[in-house]
C-alpha cells in the first residue's frame, strides 16, 4: 500500500449499522431505478444516498484513524452487554472496555460543534493538536487549507481591534465628511463559517471585547460601520485556560464559550505513526478525502436534522432534577424567589454563606453544596443542543441517558464552578475531583440520577398539573379552577410537611406558585365577567 | 503487444489516461495485471468491431470503457467475479451501435444492471446475459435498452420487477418478446395477457410450486422459524429480528428486507382445493392467501411454501 493511500481511505462499510437511521435507510422501499444504480455512479449521486450522520461519522473515523493520532475512547457507550472492567494501581483506577461504539472527545466534540455552529474551546499543552483539530474542522466545512491558515487569528499581546476586525480606508479617513463615508476593509475571516482564534487568552482585554461582540452578536463594528457575520462554528484554543494567559479572559467572553474540550497527551506507543509521516512527507490535512467534505447546504441540513431529535420526557425530567440542584441557597434571602446563589454573589458574600447556616441536611447528599454557582439558561440551552447533536451523530432519533451523561461534563466544564471547600471534596476518594473536572461533573450527574431514582421522581405530580394547565383555561368554570387551586395548595402543604426544603423542591414550589397565580388571575377575570 | 483500433485510441490519449490511472491508483488499490487483462478482454472485441465516423467519437467511447474497467478493477469486481469480463464483452458487443452513440449512459446502465442481477440472483445471471445479448440489437435508444434490462431481470427470477416489467413489455419489439419468453407459436399479445393475468401457470390440481428461505446455518435465509403476516396486500415473512416482503411468481422469487412485520393473518381456513397440497406440511403455523398464491409456514421447516 502506498503511504498516502491509507490517509485517503474512507471505508465504505457503514460506521454504525445499528443506528436507527441506518436501519431505516437500509429498508428503502423498492424502486425499479435501483437496477441501474451502482459503483460507476458519479460521487455526488452516490453521496446523495448516504445520510449526513453517516457522512459525519465517516469524517470522525477518518480523523481519528488517519489525521489526528487520538487513540482515546473517553466518551464511552455500552450496549446490552456490560463493559468489562479492570482495576489498576493503588488508586484502584478503573479501566472499562466499552461494549458499544465509543468516541474520542477531542475529535467528536469539535465535530459536533461544527454541526451545531457553536463555540468550542480546545485547551491543552502546546503541540497537542488543538489548532490542527480546528483547521481540520475548517477543511471539513469546505475551506481550503490556505484560506484557513490565513484566517486563523493568532492571539498576541499587541493585537489591536484593527488587527482583529479590519481597517478604515486611508483615503476615506481624510476625505470623509461623516462617519458613514468611511469605508472599512473588513478582515476576510469575519465572513467565514468556521472561525479559529488561536491562544485567545493572549489577546488584550479591549480587543477581547471586540471579539465578544463578533462571537455573541455576530456582527463587527468599526467607525460606526457594521459588518454582519454569518453564523459560524468557532474554535478557540488556549494552552492554559485557568488564568495562565497573558491577559485574563473577560467573564462575558468565557461565558460565551459553549463547550470545552481537553487535548489529551500523546500516547508514545504511536511514535511509529509519526515516523511514517515524516518519512512519507505527508500532512494528513492535505489528503482530506472529498467524500467527507460538507457543503454549506449540507451543514444547514445537519442543523435542521439535529433540531428534530427528540428528548424523551423522562430524560428531560431527570435533567430538570439535576439542573435544579445548584441555584438554591436557603439562607440567602427571606423571600423564596431570592434564595439563590446569585443573591449571595451580588452581595459579595462568601460562597458558603448560606450552606454554613443550614442544619440537618446531609452535606454530601446536597449536590448544590459542591458548586459555587447555578446553571444559566445559556448553559442549559447549550447542553440540550449538544445532547441532541450527540444522539444525531450516533444515528438515533432521540436522546438517550448516556448521551446526556457523556456530553454534560464538557458543556458544563466552565459553567459550574466547584466549591473545593465543600464536604464532598474533603472525602479521600473524592480528592481526585479537585483536579479532574470532567470526572467530577460526570459523578455529579450520576449522584443526581441515583438521588432521582431513590426519591422515585419518575412520577411527577407537577407534570400532571402542567398537563392540565396546558389544555387551556377557556371554558373552565370557577368551580373547577378552585378545585385545581386547592390541589396545588394541598401539594404545597405536603412539601412543607417534610420540614426541610431541599434544592430539588425549590423550583417545584416556585412552579406551583406560578400555576396558582395563573389560576388566581383567571378566577379574578371570571368574577369580573360575572 | 496490443494492436488495433483500441491500441491506437489509447495511444492518442496516453497522457490523459495515464493521469486518470494515477488518480485512481491514489484512491483505490489497482492491480495493474488484472486491469490490463480486463481492458483487453472487455474492450478489444468491441473496438475491433466499431466503426465510428471519426477518431474523436472513438476516443470518447474508449475513455468511458477505460474509466469503467479501471473503477471495477479498483473495487475488486474482476478479482471476485472471474466471468465478469466475458459477460461485459458479450454485452458491449451486442450494444456496440448504441455504445458508440451514447457511451457513458450505455456502459453505466449495462454494468449496473448486470451487477445488480448478479448480486440478487447469481444463478440466473447467465440467462440474463444470453437473452440480453440476443435482444439488444433491436433496441434503438438507451431507454429501450434499459426497458429490456428490467424485463429480463424479471424473466431471470427477480419477481420484484414483475409490475414495472409488465408495463415495459409494450415498448419492446415482438422479436425480443419471443426471445425473452422462449415463445415459438403463440402470438405475443396473447402470451403477455396470460402473463399479466396469471402470476403462476394455472394448475389442474393445487401443488407446492416453490419452497423459499431455509435455515441460515445451511445457506438459507432464516435464523429462526419463520412467521408470516400481511402488510399492504403483501406477504411479510419474519424471522428473528428480520422481516422481508415476499415477491414470487412463475419466474422466481425475491425477499426484500422491510423494517417491520405486517398484521398477523387471522386464522385462515384452508380452502378445500389446497388441502391435499398442504397435507405434507402439517402442522401449519401460518397461512396467507393472496391473489396469486397461498403462502404457508410449517412447524416442521424453516421454509415458506408457495402453493398454487
Amino acid at each position: 500500500m502506498k503511504p498516502w493511500e491509507k490517509f485517503r481511505k474512507v471505508p465504505t462499510a457503514p460506521t454504525n449499522p445499528d443506528s436507527a437511521r441506518h436501519k431505516a435507510a437500509a429498508h428503502k422501499p423498492f424502486d425499479v431505478a435501483n437496477l441501474f444504480a451502482g459503483p460507476l455512479d458519479e460521487p455526488e449521486a452516490a453521496a446523495a444516498g448516504q445520510s449526513l450522520d453517516e457522512k459525519m461519522r465517516q469524517a470522525y473515523f477518518w480523523i481519528v484513524n488517519t489525521a489526528i493520532i487520538s487513540p482515546f475512547y473517553d466518551i464511552e457507550y455500552n450496549g446490552d452487554a456490560a463493559a468489562k472492567t479492570f482495576r489498576f494501581g493503588d488508586s484502584h483506577t478503573t479501566l472499562r472496555l466499552p461494549s458499544a461504539q465509543s468516541y474520542s472527545s477531542f475529535v467528536l466534540l469539535p465535530l459536533l460543534n461544527m454541526a451545531v455552529r457553536r463555540r468550542c474551546l480546545l485547551v491543552g499543552g502546546p503541540g497537542r493538536g488543538k489548532t490542527a483539530s480546528a483547521v481540520l474542522m475548517g477543511l471539513l466545512a469546505g475551506y481550503s487549507s490556505k484560506d484557513l491558515q490565513r484566517a486563523i487569528q493568532h492571539g498576541q499581546p499587541q493585537m489591536t481591534i484593527a488587527d482583529l476586525l479590519g481597517n478604515p480606508m486611508p483615503a476615506d479617513l481624510m476625505a470623509a465628511k461623516t462617519m458613514d463615508d468611511i469605508r472599512i476593509s473588513w478582515r476576510k475571516w469575519l465572513s467565514m463559517r468556521v472561525k479559529i482564534i488561536d491562544e485567545y487568552n493572549r489577546i488584550p482585554t479591549r480587543t477581547q471585547s471586540a471579539l465578544l461582540t463578533v462571537m455573541a452578536d455576530e456582527y463587527a463594528e468599526l467607525y460606526d460601520q457594521v459588518y454582519e457575520c454569518p453564523s459560524a462554528a468557532w474554535y478557540l484554543t488556549a494552552n492554559d485556560d485557568s488564568g495562565g494567559g497573558t491577559y485574563p479572559v473577560i467573564e462575558a467572553l468565557r461565558d460565551r464559550i459553549d463547550i470545552v474540550v481537553r487535548a489529551l497527551h500523546f500516547n508514545t506507543r504511536f511514535i511509529g505513526d509519526l515516523l511514517d509521516r515524516i518519512e512519507a512527507d505527508i500532512q494528513p490535512e492535505s489528503l482530506l478525502p472529498e467524500s467527507i467534505i460538507f457543503s454549506q447546504q449540507e451543514l444547514d441540513t445537519v442543523q435542521q436534522q439535529i433540531r428534530q431529535i427528540q428528548i424523551p420526557q423522562p430524560l428531560l425530567r431527570r435533567l430538570e432534577f439535576f439542573a435544579g440542584q445548584f441555584e438554591f441557597a436557603e439562607y440567602a434571602a427571606a423571600q423564596l424567589e431570592y434564595q439563590t446563589k446569585d443573591t449571595i454573589k451580588l452581595a459579595d458574600l462568601a460562597g458558603d454563606f448560606s450552606s454554613r447556616q443550614e442544619t440537618g441536611k446531609d452535606r454530601l447528599l446536597e449536590l448544590g453544596h459542591q458548586t459555587g454557582n447555578g446553571l444559566s439558561v445559556r448553559a442549559i440551552m447549550t447542553l440540550l443542543t449538544f445532547v441532541k447533536a450527540a444522539a444525531w451523530f450516533r444515528g438515533n432519533d432521540e436522546v438517550e441517558l448516556e448521551d446526556l451523561r457523556q456530553v454534560l461534563p464538557f458543556v458544563l466544564h466552565d459553567k459550574l464552578t466547584p466549591d473545593h471547600d465543600a464536604a464532598f471534596f474533603e472525602q479521600p476518594e473524592h480528592n481526585v475531583f479537585r483536579a479532574d473536572r470532567i470526572g467530577w461533573l460526570r459523578r455529579l450527574f450520576d449522584l443526581a440520577c441515583d438521588e432521582f431514582d431513590r426519591l422515585g421522581r419518575d412520577h411527577d405530580p407537577i407534570n400532571d398539573i402542567a398537563g392540565e394547565f396546558e389544555q387551556g383555561l377557556e371554558g373552565l368554570g370557577a368551580k373547577h379552577v378552585k378545585k385545581r387551586m386547592e390541589h396545588i395548595e394541598r401539594m404545597l402543604k405536603r412539601i412543607a410537611k417534610g420540614n426541610k426544603l431541599y434544592a430539588y423542591l425549590f423550583d417545584d414550589v416556585l412552579k406551583l406558585k406560578y400555576y396558582h397565580q395563573r389560576y388566581q388571575n383567571y378566577l379574578h377575570w371570571l368574577d369580573y365577567q360575572a | 503487444m496490443m494492436d488495433g483500433p483500441l491500441a491506437q485510441s489509447l495511444r492518442r490519449q496516453r497522457d490523459v489516461l495515464n493521469a486518470r490511472f494515477a488518480i485512481a491508483e491514489r484512491q483505490m488499490t489497482i492491480d495493474r495485471d488484472v486491469f490490463s487483462d480486463a481492458l483487453m478482454h472487455v474492450a478489444k472485441p468491441l473496438f475491433d468491431g466499431l466503426h465510428p465516423a471519426d477518431d474523436k467519437l472513438f476516443d470518447r467511447c474508449s475513455t468511458v470503457v477505460f474509466d469503467a474497467v479501471l473503477r471495477l478493477t479498483g473495487l475488486g469486481y474482476f478479482a471476485h467475479h472471474g466471468e465478469l469480463a466475458d459477460e461485459l464483452a458479450q454485452l458491449f458487443q451486442a450494444c456496440a451501435e448504441l455504445l458508440a452513440r451514447a457511451p457513458r449512459r450505455t456502459v453505466t446502465s449495462l454494468i449496473h444492471a448486470l451487477l445488480r442481477v448478479k448480486q440478487q440472483n447469481p444463478r440466473q445471471c447467465r440467462l440474463w446475459v444470453e437473452k440480453f445479448a440476443a435482444c439488444a440489437g433491436t433496441a434503438t435508444t438507451v431507454d429501450q435498452l434499459r426497458d429490456l434490462a428490467v424485463v429480463l431481470a424479471w424473466r431471470s427470477g427477480l419477481a420484484q420487477y414483475r409490475t414495472p416489467a409488465l408495463a415495459r413489455l409494450d415498448h419492446l419489439k415482438t422479436a425480443s418478446t419471443k426471445i425473452i419468453f422462449d415463445q415459438s407459436c403463440e402470438s405475443s399479445e396473447d402470451y403477455i395477457s396470460k402473463l399479466t393475468a396469471h402470476p403462476w401457470p394455472p394448475q389442474q390440481v393445487s401443488r407446492c410450486v416453490a419452497a423459499i428461505g431455509g435455515y441460515s446455518g445451511l445457506a438459507g435465509t432464516f435464523r429462526d422459524m419463520p412467521g408470516i403476516s400481511v402488510l399492504d396486500d403483501s406477504v411479510i415473512i419474519s424471522s428473528g429480528d428480520g422481516h422481508w416482503r415476499l415477491y414470487a411468481d412463475r419466474f422466481g422469487h425475491f425477499l426484500e428486507p422491510v423494517p417491520q412485520a405486517g398484521n398477523t393473518a387471522s386464522h385462515t381456513r384452508i380452502p378445500a382445493s389446497y388441502r391435499k397440497a398442504l397435507e405434507p406440511m402439517q402442522p401449519l403455523t401460518g397461512l396467507v392467501k393472496t391473489d396469486g398464491f397461498l403462502a404457508a409456514v410449517s412447524s416442521l421447516s424453516y421454509q415458506v411454501f408457495i402453493v398454487v
